[in-house]
């Protein structure tokens, strides 16, 4: 027992030498106005803001469609790295038409999660006028050819979108392969070989992962769990356990998340958040429960504030941040909304946090809602996908028109 | 039923079994934890020496080495090396180890640094790897490489493999050429540096650079990576207009005016760098942190760039001040000949510390420190650096002489100890060194010995450890020089280990 009181001891040395730098580096409290107390959940709810809430009608879904499609053939943009003394000329790879699935949409990740949202819009609204298009587009990226060319890109591509894309690659698939409909079975069999080749990499990924990345940008574990899960659970039970064995490994223990770091810089998402849904969609109700209070603050505290602030655009200018920084900021918002209504769900229904949490998405997303149209391409790739995604986890958003959800 | 067999001898005796097995299962569970948790771990198979009584045992078992000499022709040989390189394109693949230069600048933020090492650590097992593929090369956009227009106008460091090492080339170079200004390569030298060093060359630098700094995405992305050269050949750059800036020669003069805006501008961004990094790189690779404070820390000095010198003094006191007990017996394994290359497991200055979390029960996330998960990376032939020494060495700057000393007894084990004994054998040890990792040994073994002159400079005279320090930094100071000498590739950057140990050498 030696060894660990010496490793403790160790730590708390260092724990006590590293505070007064981590308090040097947090912007200093009395500069900030000081955030009102709630005495109880109560009185917090009673004091948000109640914008009226987004719908995922026909209409909307046609809009939201509007935009992947707009981005899907955009070719990735080139390189632009200054060279030092070779320097390159690009051109786009022979016959990509038929040998990539993945080159619009900024870069690859976000084509394939356009190529979701394309797919997940489809499928709950089959009428949309846009559907036509939307069924040519998919028939020309998800061609088998063009599925061939990925799978041999990927065999040599090393850690290339390990995790983020891969996530979304495979709820691309769990999407597919979960809707009944002709086509959609003939690309699900098209993409197969890439799911697979992904999943089984994402397998040994998350079991070698020293330590999971709490960061609140792509590397995020907890995210490209989440995103891997439904995929994993239906259809591939090696994947669905080395989530289960490695979030259980990496989460399980952790206590009192980190809000106060909430937002960095250039998130566009909430780490603490994501955490607590996986968590919810893997642990057993009553463990859960019981996990999370230890995990996130009261939601009326103070220490749970950074998580539903809603930051403006004057936030991003005074960073100096560029449009896309500041397009992170619009999907910041989207993303802490998808969380808090997917946290929502994970609740028993009678649990007061429900409406609040609820109440908390529409709040979010009314700040990043107006905005999905205004920051161009930057934006075009990825607004759609998370406003979709959150309508889908929010109740009795979803219009007349649409077939279950899930 | 168990009640109506307890009999009061052997009861207790049972109990206390059971318990003791309790304890030995749950530590048996404990180390399988925590073995899988460090899959890449292995337990060192070469024990360490015993310890000695005191410091006259270890001085009188240690091998009568004398320092080596430093005459003219060894600055032939040294200068030789550097001419035939200044000039040599470097090739459009780098090499390994200036990927993972540039890579190291992605430490510059949490994000980076967090995704760098759950990207290594899932590295190990995709063993077929393209780099240019990893960065999504040829996904969409495929790239024919074609010579930038007038590289040897607008271009400084264009040769010796790649960036870093033709800077260090430049500064080895120069260095010499003050240190014999009647050598045999003088009027070559001079040519080479006048090549390379005119002020259309350097604009062209701070052009390139800034271009760069300009085309980084705020928004860190997988695969991103960090300003190119940053913080490794920056610090380089920084010792090169060191020694231009002290030397009394006209043609030096000019160059180092030529040179000052692009000194200027990567002192600042280095400072920037060192300011917002979170935790420090301990490897033993170029990456080190503490290797590039050194010298960044010399230019401050010399040239008197007081915000860059508090800079790098706060961020060493930030990283180092609390530091005890380095794990100097993590190094043996970078001292060690690889058998075919990437065997060698990394040398960690602080693996003492920050052991594991995983004793403690929850794992606190609000916890001061808890944030920024260490960086690890690859084990690899890279190692040229003592993670150990060249920290001391750094902190040797950073506090006063009698703090230093205090700081230095709880840093690194008594010099007699087993503990220390890697850091007293010469490298590759007895067995034959293979030729191809005779350059790095040779380089690792200038290192420690630099670090050794350094740290022994700083101690007061009457300390027993400094005649110690000496007498090991000549073994590695001769055991550099052997082995540089049986090796014959890919050399380039060696001449400037040697040359720091030698300048290290010289007592104030």
């Amino acid at each position: 027992m030696k060894p660990t009181t010496t490793i403790a001891l160790l730590i708390t040395a260092l724990c006590a030498a590293l505070a007064p730098v981590a308090g040097a580096q947090a912007p200093s409290d009395s500069t900030r106005p000081k955030e009102k107390e709630f005495k109880d959940l109560a009185s917090f709810y009673a004091s948000l803001p109640n914008p009226a809430g987004a719908k995922l009608d026909g209409a909307r879904a046609l809009m939201l469609s509007a935009l992947p499609l707009s981005c899907v053939d955009h070719p990735h943009p080139r390189p632009s790295t200054p060279p030092y003394l070779w320097e390159p000329t690009y051109t786009p790879v022979d016959s990509f038409e038929t040998k990539r699935a993945f080159y619009g949409c900024y870069d690859w990740h976000s084509a394939v999660n356009s190529t979701w949202t394309l797919v997940k819009l489809l499928k709950l609204f089959p009428d949309l006028p846009t559907g036509p298009a939307i069924r040519e587009q998919l028939d020309r990226h998800l061609g088998a050819s063009n599925i061939v060319g990925e799978v041999e890109f990927f065999r040599s591509a090393g850690r290339f979108e390990l995790p983020y894309g891969y996530g979304w690659l495979l709820r691309l698939q769990g999407e597919l392969k979960s809707w009944d409909d002709p086509d959609a079975k003939r690309w699900a069999t098209n993409l197969q070989p890439l799911a697979t080749l992904l999943a089984g990499r994402m397998t040994t990924y998350l079991d070698t992962l020293q330590q999971p990345v709490r960061v609140g940008v792509h590397p995020n574990t907890a995210m490209a769990m989440d995103n891997a899960l439904e995929y994993a659970a239906d259809f591939d039970p090696e994947l669905d356990s080395a989530i289960r064995r490695n979030a259980t490994r990496m989460f399980a223990r952790d206590i009192n998340c980190n809000t106060a770091a909430e937002p960095g810089p250039s998130d566009f998402m909430s780490p603490c958040l994501y955490e607590a849904v996986i968590m919810g969609r893997l642990m057993e109700r009553s463990t859960y429960l019981k996990w999370l209070d230890r995990f996130l603050p009261p939601i009326q505290s103070v220490a749970f504030r950074p998580l539903t602030k809603t930051m403006g655009l004057e936030y991003a200018r005074s960073e100096n941040a560029s449009v896309s920084a500041t397009s992170h900021l619009v999907g910041l918002s989207l993303v802490r909304a998808m969380l808090m209504a997917k946290l929502a769900n994970l609740l028993p229904d009678d649990d007061p946090r429900v409406p609040v949490l609820r109440r908390l998405a529409v709040v979010q997303a009314a700040f990043g809602l107006p905005q999905i149209g205004a920051v161009g391409y930057d934006g075009t790739h990825y607004y759609a996908t998370w406003v979709t995604f959150y309508l889908v986890e929010m109740p009795s958003t979803v219009g007349r028109n649409a077939r279950a959800a899930r | 039923m168990s009640r109506a067999v307890r009999t009061p001898g052997p009861g207790p005796w049972t109990r206390r079994a059971m318990q003791m097995l309790g304890v030995v299962a749950l530590l048996a569970l404990a180390a399988t934890q925590a073995m899988a948790q460090r899959p890449n771990q292995r337990a060192d198979s070469v024990p360490l020496r015993a310890d000695y009584r005191n410091i006259d045992e270890l001085l009188a078992k240690l091998p009568r080495v004398t320092a080596p000499a430093f005459a003219e022709s060894d600055g032939l040989e040294l200068g030789a090396i550097q001419l035939a390189c200044l000039d040599r394109l470097q090739p459009l693949q780098p090499r390994r180890n200036q990927a993972r230069a540039a890579a190291a600048d992605s430490a510059a933020s949490a994000a980076d640094s967090s995704a760098a090492s759950a990207a290594d650590s899932s590295a190990d097992s995709t063993r077929t790897r393209d780099a240019s593929a990893e960065r999504g090369e040829n996904y969409f956009w495929v790239a024919s490489y074609s010579l930038v227009a007038r590289n040897n106008q607008t271009r400084a460091f264009w040769g010796c493999d790649d960036w870093h090492s033709a800077v260090s080339s430049t500064w080895a170079t120069a260095f010499l050429l003050e240190r014999f200004p009647n050598s045999a390569l003088q009027e070559l030298s001079r040519e080479k540096l006048a090549d390379h060093l005119g002020a259309s060359n350097l604009a062209g630098e701070l052009e390139f650079f800034q271009a760069s700094a300009a085309a980084i995405n705020p928004i860190p992305y997988s695969g991103q990576r960090g300003l190119f050269e940053r913080p490794y050949g920056f610090a380089w750059l920084l010792k090169l207009y060191s020694a231009l800036y002290t030397w009394p020669d006209s043609a030096a003069r000019k160059w180092t005016s030529n040179a000052a805006p692009l000194a200027n501008w990567m002192a600042d961004s280095l400072g920037a760098y060192f300011a917002a990094l979170p935790v420090a790189a301990r490897d033993g690779d170029q990456s080190n942190t503490a290797f590039s404070l050194m010298l960044a820390l010399d230019y401050a000095e010399v040239v008197g760039d007081l915000p860059l010198r508090r800079n790098v003094i706060a961020t060493a006191r930030r990283f180092y001040l609390t530091d005890k007990a380095c794990k100097v017996e993590a190094e043996a394994a970078a001292g060690r000949a690889s058998r075919g290359g990437g065997n060698g497991r990394p040398a960690r200055a602080d693996s003492a510390q920050r052991a594991t979390r995983a004793d403690t029960g929850y794992n606190d996330l609000s916890a001061p420190g808890a944030a920024p998960p260490p960086r690890r990376r690859r084990a690899g032939p890279g190692d040229v650096v003592s993670p150990c020494l060249t920290e001391a060495a750094l902190m040797s700057r950073v506090l006063g002489r009698n703090d230093f000393a205090n700081w230095l007894r709880h840093f690194l084990p008594p010099l007699e100890s087993g503990r220390f004994s890697p850091l007293t054998e010469p490298a590759g040890g007895t067995e034959a060194v293979p030729a191809s990792d005779s350059a790095r040994l040779s380089g690792l073994s200038f290192q420690r010995a630099q670090a050794m002159e350094r740290i022994a400079a700083a101690l007061p005279s009457s300390d027993p450890w400094v005649n110690a320090l000496h007498r090991i930094s000549a073994i590695h100071g001769k055991r550099g020089f052997d082995l540089m000498r049986g090796d014959v590739s890919g050399i380039s950057w060696l001449p400037a280990y040697a040359l720091l140990y030698i300048e290290a050498r010289k007592t104030p």
